[in-house]
């Protein structure tokens, strides 16, 4: 089977992919002996100097990276989440109102519509009577919650993966892209949903608690995207004469694996990470929205949404939808704005 | 008048933070018929220039001066009008042919382009003019080949194929820029015949840029020398290569001559100062300080005592290599039955043009793989043969037999400091503690040249010659009796390329390692091996003392080879003697300490 | 090529194989006394042993697997199986429809939803990318770049309630019925209704397939517009132009055809949050319906077909790459 995505890694690819737009390298290892290239002379008088390309990471890279314009403007907005998950209680304990308490008095008119903003709820309230503010707050918390472990989880299996697939070539690599394969053809939702009943146990008690089975399950599919991308990375690095150079000094293949390949490809699986959590915060907030992620009563920005249109509520009480909606906006664009950020300053020829 | 003249341009690229002049008040001029070349290093700006002149060069550039063709300036046009001068009166020639020919694109219809940006012609006559033009390219049975994708075509053809580009409407300027840089030299020598022949014929001018004063020393009527954006020399061909009289140009020569300072070219002039900065070169032993560093290791043993005949340190035994080929039955041959051996310090030449097999030798010599049939052993122990498993050296060997690889950008970890990179042969194999293993490092990059504070930087921080000292400080750490140098200089600028080869032959003498070096350039060959091994297809064609194989080739194709060296006439000189006789006594380079002078103090 | 196509053909059977494995596993483990849930609600004790013996749920796992397989269950004398002919996916008891023909069923939806919007997130991402590459940095550039960062960054489910709120609900409000809210006409009986119908989902996919493909369009236009072949064309007096549109565009072209190939085949499996917004009865709804309720055979029939459809169009994306560039030269 020949490539069946295109060859590029992250750093070159341009705009964040999609979830399936995942970078990979040929999957045909190496061919038949290279004919002996004659030297590249470099083109003269091209001014970018060589290096650009090889720039050292973290160090100098982090400050060139807190001082691009994208980076800095996602940075913002993250932190604004962040601050939002982090002071949810606080907002709670100020107000008074519970994430899950409802004020059926206060706060739905007599013919138990939802009231809009006003002093008392900022955002108004749900059709429950429920402050949108305080539970748009405690969103952020589910949001950030599975997001970040899925995406690492998915990092660590997929790199390991990617690095023993790409090295050992041969069997082990068919093996494992036939798991990858076969990982990347299930369809997502319809799968989670048949993971999610499961779940369910033989007494309806469910046997992991949503939110853990939430973040597994989003990293079932998220893991082959760090997998076909460090394997692609690991197939070019494998034949870089500096692995042949280590190999010929009497280094061990973990050694090469670990001291001469893995440094090489954390940094470009580091920004992947970053391409991928908004991804992945996205599918959590489709899953709640389809009522098989996180479940209710728990506020999640993708099940208040979900309420939102099934009572047609938002029609009267427009912030019911934009109060969750908007914060997604933000946490997704802020995570978009950080990766691109660290995309230009790693590969400035796509800025 | 002259047809195109360029006049105190000056060329600056911006982005944010800092602008960079990559010409600085540069003038020439070629009149119309005649040849100019434009000869510097990399960086020097002499592309830069001609595409800054032509409106080439992408936006953020700012260009003062001003490029006249026949009287217009044509840094003062728009783009459209520039357009209308580009492909109709100023053809280009790059020097890549395969990444400057559109790869989804037939060659057909990428000539006819040429011809349809211009003028508006039938289909039929479109098609009729290209296959003439073809022809006149010497394409042959153009008809058939029309329709084809350039990744049909060889290297060479794919040039003929930018050629047939450049003149397809007979322009009066053609601008070359190393249209033959990446190819073999005798795909060089045909295509600079090409070349001139279209020349004369339709009385075009020629601007010609090259690394290589070698290169156009048959060509050129003029010479322009540039160096860090400045035009140093400008001169009639006769008198550069008699009389230069800037500095840069004298050691520009020197390293075109391939032979670094005082050996063969000595006496016209060139002599002393030829390469910049490097040490004398004298294929006789330093031995000075045998005992120099401790990177000479325990492993070197056998090279320390006296040579009494010790036989062959390296053979290489039938060795035959063949793939199967991806989707076929049949296999590719790659190696066919080699045999050669390598002296205990010894420098051998593998000599051959791009497929032909030389750095599959190297690599199985290196045991990076095994051949299908064939054995390698190191002092008469086989080593690597034909059978199952991964290639892998027994531990033991290992330290003994290194490699040097092309690529100085690709032989070193980017992501690991320099001291890391020369640490690893003794973390592996020794269990000697960090302080001592630092010493270690630090003897090994003065051992090879390198300042100390180079350790603590990234390979991206290192110039080529720097980063391939590092490659060649890592494959001698062991002390190994033979290094397998993989093309190690064709990467490099052509002083550089002096500078390294000096230090193999000073780590010979030192070390009292024996070297193949891998090499498509003959000159660089001539200069610093005893024995020549030339490779065509696969098979060894011609085997015997570099004298005897420069002076008196005994194969058709060697012959050829040596025919096709740029700048023969005017350039190079057959290596006389190589210190001791190659010929009769082989194996006793610089057996005894003190046989010859300190070479580098 | 024939050989690569071979081995093409039989990794993804392979991979569609274990995937059906995998997917009857899930599904029987999920559901711990199937023939209660496969069975239509009140069924009486006699459906269930029906059930019970057409799946063969007496017997050891592999047993059921393989007689899945090969012979599926025999409705009124018909085997339902994969290796018979016409091959079967099962039958759903609780339609008491066989399950193929549930699935071809909805499949004009889905199709019509895909190719439509495939349509017109292409034309205009191809459009937008170019222009948006011709100028980088400029302001158009930079709103571009902004437009497709919204895109980006608005789920589905969101950017589908606003659209059928802002352009159903208040167009309607002032008397404008351009866009019903929900339903499906077949193209056969009305094509002007069947577009009218599908616009608004139309136009939701392609927002967030528009907010990833026209940087990418942007981003491999540049990429080839710094090549040397470009300089070539420019250095012949090519006008820029045919620069852009005709040699950057054709080299920068495969990666985006490959990237589509698997966008649309991530549609086909079922825009299931489209499909449930604007009440589109296509695969999607079928599938997320029959997980929630239990219909297994219908789970996995869906399943494998997403799978199924993701095989075959990564394949073929395969084959139009590489005849449109049989050396793998760009």
């Amino acid at each position: 089977m020949s490539s069946t995505v295109p060859p590029d890694a992250p750093l070159t690819e341009p705009g964040p992919p999609s979830r399936t737009a995942s970078p990979d390298a040929p999957l045909t290892g190496s061919g038949p002996p290279s004919r002996i290239a004659l030297p590249e002379r470099e083109p003269d008088g091209d001014p970018a100097p060589a290096s650009r390309r090889a720039r050292r990471f973290p160090g100098p890279v982090l400050g060139a990276i807190l001082r691009e314009r994208s980076a800095q403007v996602g940075l913002v907005l993250v932190g604004v989440i962040v601050l939002s998950a982090l002071l949810a209680p606080l907002a709670a304990a100020l107000t008074g109102h519970d994430p899950n308490q409802q004020f059926r008095s206060e706060a739905l008119s007599e013919s138990g519509l939802p009231v809009g903003p006003n002093g008392d709820f900022l955002l108004g309230a749900d059709g429950n009577g429920r402050d949108v503010l305080i539970r748009t707050l405690y969103g952020a918390r589910i949001s950030l919650l599975v997001g970040i472990p899925a995406t690492t989880l998915a990092l660590v299996v997929g790199t390991a993966v990617g690095l023993i697939a790409g090295f050992f070539a041969g069997r082990t690599d068919r093996l494992l892209s036939q798991g990858i394969d076969v990982a990347l053809s299930f369809p997502f939702v319809v799968t989670a949903l048949s993971l999610v009943a499961l779940n369910g146990g033989g007494d309806g008690e469910p046997i992991l608690n949503p939110v853990v089975l939430v973040i597994i399950v989003i990293s079932l599919f998220a893991w082959t995207y760090f997998a076909r991308l460090t394997r692609g990375l690991v197939i070019v690095l494998r034949n870089k004469p500096f692995v042949e150079a280590a190999l010929s000094v009497g280094a061990s293949r973990r050694r090469v694996i670990v001291r001469e390949i893995l440094p090489n490809v954390l940094p470009v699986v580091a920004v992947y990470w970053a391409v991928q959590l908004p991804l992945n915060i996205l599918s959590e907030a489709t899953l709640s929205f389809l009522g098989v992620g996180v479940q209710a009563p728990t506020a999640s920005w993708g099940n208040m949404i979900a309420e939102a249109q099934r009572s047609s509520l938002y029609q009267v009480q427009p912030w019911f939808l934009l109060g969750p909606g908007i914060a997604m906006f933000i946490t997704v664009l802020g995570f978009n704005a950080i990766s691109t950020g660290i995309r230009n300053v790693l590969d400035p020829d796509h800025g | 008048m002259a047809l195109f003249s360029v006049e105190n341009l000056s060329v600056t690229f911006r982005d944010r933070h800092r602008a960079f002049t990559a010409v600085r008040d540069v003038s020439f001029a070629v009149e119309p018929g005649r040849t100019l070349a434009i000869v510097g290093e990399s960086g020097s700006g002499k592309s830069v220039s001609l595409l800054a002149s032509t409106g080439l060069l992408p936006a953020r550039a700012t260009v003062r001066g001003s490029a006249l063709y026949r009287g217009t300036d044509l840094t003062t046009l728009k783009p459209g009008q520039l357009r209308a001068i580009r492909g109709r009166h100023i053809g280009f020639v790059f020097q890549d042919p395969l990444s400057n020919l559109h790869p989804l694109k037939t060659i057909g219809s990428q000539i006819a382009e040429a011809i349809t940006a211009h003028e508006r012609v039938g289909r039929r006559p479109l098609r009729r003019r290209v296959l003439d033009l073809l022809g006149e390219v010497g394409i042959k049975d153009p008809e058939r080949r029309i329709d084809d994708y350039p990744n049909h075509f060889s290297g060479g053809m794919r040039q003929r194929v930018m050629i047939a580009m450049a003149v397809a409407l007979n322009p009066g300027l053609i601008i070359a820029d190393e249209p033959t840089t990446a190819l073999d030299v005798t795909v060089q020598a045909s295509i600079l015949k090409l070349l001139r022949r279209l020349q004369a014929a339709h009385g075009t001018a020629l601007i010609f840029v090259s690394h290589d004063l070698g290169v156009v020393s048959d060509i050129a009527d003029d010479v322009v020398v540039m160096r860090g954006g400045e035009a140093v020399e400008t001169a009639p061909a006769s008198r550069i290569y008699t009389a230069p009289r800037h500095e840069y140009t004298r050691t520009l020569l020197g390293a075109a001559r391939h032979g670094p300072a005082g050996d063969g070219v000595a006496g016209d002039g060139v002599a002393g100062d030829g390469v910049a900065g490097d040490e004398p070169a004298d294929t006789a032993g330093n031995g000075a300080d045998p005992a120099a560093g401790p990177a000479a290791s325990p492993s070197a043993g056998p090279a320390e005592g006296p040579v009494a005949d010790p036989g062959p340190l390296l053979t290489v035994s039938a060795v035959h290599m063949s793939y199967r080929r991806r989707g076929r039955k049949d296999s590719f041959t790659a190696l066919a039955d080699v045999s050669f051996d390598v002296g205990e310090r010894e420098i051998v030449g593998l000599v051959g043009e791009s497929g032909s097999g030389k750095s599959t030798v190297g690599r199985i010599i290196a045991g990076l793989i095994r051949p299908t049939a064939g054995s390698v052993s190191l002092r008469g122990a086989v080593y690597n043969e034909a059978g199952g498993g991964p290639a892998r050296l027994d531990a033991s060997l290992r330290p003994a037999i290194q490699v040097v690889f092309q690529d100085p950008y690709g032989s070193l970890n980017p992501r690991r400091r320099i001291a890391a990179t020369l640490a690893e042969p003794f973390v592996v194999n020794t269990e000697l503690p960090a302080a001592q293993i630092r010493a270690r490092v630090e003897a090994l990059a003065q051992r090879v040249e390198l300042p100390p504070s180079v350790l603590d930087r990234f390979p991206s921080q290192l110039s080529g010659g720097q980063r391939q000292r590092v490659a060649i400080a890592r494959a001698v750490a062991l002390g190994p009796s033979v290094v397998v140098a993989d093309e190690p200089v064709s990467a490099l600028d052509i002083t550089t390329q002096a500078q390294i080869v000096a230090l193999l032959r000073r780590l010979r003498a030192e070390l009292g390692v024996s070297f193949l070096f891998i090499s498509h350039d003959l000159g660089v060959v001539a200069d610093l091996c005893e024995r020549v091994v030339v490779l065509k297809d696969g098979r060894v064609v011609e085997e015997g003392s570099t004298r005897q194989v420069f002076t008196g080739p005994r194969h058709p194709y060697t012959r050829t080879l040596l025919a096709s060296i740029p700048g023969r006439g005017r350039l190079v000189k057959v290596p006389e003697s190589h210190a001791p006789d190659g010929d009769d006594h082989p194996h006793d380079l610089g057996a005894g300490p003190g046989t010859g002078r300190v070479a580098h103090v | 090529m024939r050989r690569q196509i071979l081995g093409h053909a039989a990794r993804a059977v392979s991979t569609l194989l274990i995937v059906l494995v995998i997917t009857f596993a899930i599904t029987r483990i999920a559901y711990r006394n199937p023939a209660a849930v496969l069975a239509p609600r009140n069924a009486n004790q006699q459906t269930l042993d029906g059930i019970t013996r057409a799946l063969r749920l007496d017997e050891p796992w592999y047993l059921q697997l393989w007689h899945y397989l090969y012979r599926g269950p025999d409705i009124q004398g018909a085997p339902m199986g994969l290796f018979n002919w016409p091959p079967a996916l099962g039958y759903s008891f609780r339609q008491q429809r066989p399950v193929t023909e549930l699935i071809l069923s909805k499949v004009p939806v889905t199709l019509s939803l895909a190719l439509g919007a495939l349509v017109i997130w292409m034309t205009l991402s191809i459009l937008l990318g170019v222009l948006a590459a011709r100028k980088p940095g400029t302001w158009v550039d930079r709103f571009l770049s902004a437009l497709s960062y919204a895109g980006l960054s608005v789920p589905t489910f969101l950017s589908g309630i606003l659209l059928s709120y802002f352009l159903y609900f208040k167009l309607s409000a002032y008397g404008i019925r351009w866009f019903p809210s929900s339903g499906y006409v077949g193209i056969t009986e009305d094509p002007v209704e069947w577009a009218r119908h599908l616009a608004l989902p139309w136009l939701t996919i392609a927002i967030a397939e528009i907010g990833i493909f026209q940087r990418v369009v942007r981003g491999n236009m540049l990429d080839v517009l710094g090549s040397d072949y470009i300089r070539t064309a420019r250095a012949k007096g090519v006008s820029e132009r045919r620069v852009h549109f005709d040699h950057a565009l054709k080299a920068a072209l495969n990666p985006i055809i490959t990237l589509s190939g698997l966008e649309l085949a991530a549609i086909m499996g079922g825009a299931i949050v489209t499909e449930q917004i604007f009440g589109l009865d296509g695969v999607g709804r079928l599938a997320v319906e029959a997980a929630v309720g239990g219909d297994f055979p219908v789970v996995i029939g869906t399943t494998v077909l997403a799978a199924a459809i993701f095989v075959i169009s990564t394949f073929v994306v395969d084959v139009i790459t590489h005849l449109r560039d049989p050396a793998g030269a760009t």
